[in-house]
């Protein structure tokens, strides 16, 4: 997962990351791996109200 | 007598929630939101562009120290993606505190009662301190209070309509039997419209549209401060009843002729 956001050149501080609906906490984006058909989200805070 | 809006475990001097939408850019946002005083400031959860992963990001201009980050679900019309969005914020390392929002009508914005209140047991079995949006109904802010909420989020009116507090009546019910804050959540257009509701003794409002959609943000942001302290100290200080008739200022002994 670390790799993954690297190679899309995103800052893991600013977003959360979700696995197959999961939360992956970011002190284990290097121990999570990824398979084919995985589904991913990463979010960060936009403006809202 | 203490002026100080409680939520869960923290304390805040201010008694005004701002959203941070719909500002033409970060530097307004940044600007409003120091202006208005607001200690607490909502934020929506949303997909990155990873086309574009560098852009600015809104918490480069708000100090996660200064100011408590509310994160919404606003947008979610489930109680199922609403959790989902709130377990995501969590993660983000604000708080566990939550906007709970789940929309049921595209046109109103009003939200899914059904699903609010499911989302906000799911939210507080999870350990969410969870403030909900609701409509202006005493039955289910009661609900919502008994659950274990933090607050109850009344509607003044829809989301960015700007009409004010469209029925006070209700309002009232819910204050006078409200046993955690109530905070008018929605609705606001102006300065007069949060007055009100703080002369009604609710305990804080939450605003965006208005502040962010007037001509000069940063100024009514400044107006808003003002008036929900003005509002805060008429209900503490305890108006005048209305009468019909006039009653003299000046006293009537002495008057010549």
């Amino acid at each position: 997962m670390a790799q993954l956001l690297q190679e899309l050149g995103i800052r893991p501080g600013r977003v959360v990351v979700e696995l197959n609906r999961d939360v992956v906490s970011r002190e284990s984006h290097d121990t999570t791996f990824l398979k084919e058909g995985d589904s991913i989200e990463i979010v960060h805070f936009v403006g809202g109200g | 007598m203490e002026n100080l809006l409680k939520l869960a475990d923290k304390s805040y001097r201010s008694r005004l929630i701002v959203g941070t939408g719909k500002y033409k850019d970060f530097r307004e946002t940044q600007r409003a939101i120091e202006i208005s005083g607001a200690e607490i400031v909502t934020v929506a959860v949303r997909r990155v562009n990873i086309t574009d992963p560098n852009k600015e990001n809104l918490l480069e201009y708000l100090d996660p120290k200064k100011y408590t980050i509310l994160p919404n679900t606003a947008g979610c019309y489930t109680a199922d993606d609403a959790v989902r969005t709130c377990r995501l914020a969590r993660e983000a390392g604000v708080g566990n505190m939550v906007k709970l929002e789940v929309i049921g009508d595209e046109k109103t914005l009003f939200p899914d009662i059904p699903a609010t209140l499911e989302a906000a047991r799911l939210l507080i079995k999870e350990g969410f301190v969870v403030l909900p949006y609701v409509t202006d109904d005493p039955v289910t802010a009661k609900k919502l209070q008994e659950m274990g909420c933090a607050a109850v989020m009344p509607l003044a009116a829809p989301i960015g309509s700007g009409l004010g507090i469209r029925n006070p009546y209700n309002l009232r019910i819910i204050l006078e039997q409200a046993t955690v804050p109530v905070i008018v959540d929605a609705g606001v257009g102006t300065a007069s419209d949060a007055a009100i509701a703080m002369e009604m003794g609710c305990d804080g409002v939450l605003m965006n549209t208005a502040i962010a959609g007037a001509r000069d943000p940063i100024l009514m942001a400044e107006a808003m401060k003002l008036a929900v302290e003005a509002g805060r100290k008429a209900f503490l200080a305890g108006r005048v009843p209305k009468k019909l008739y006039a009653t003299a200022s000046s006293p009537l002994d002495g008057i010549l002729g």
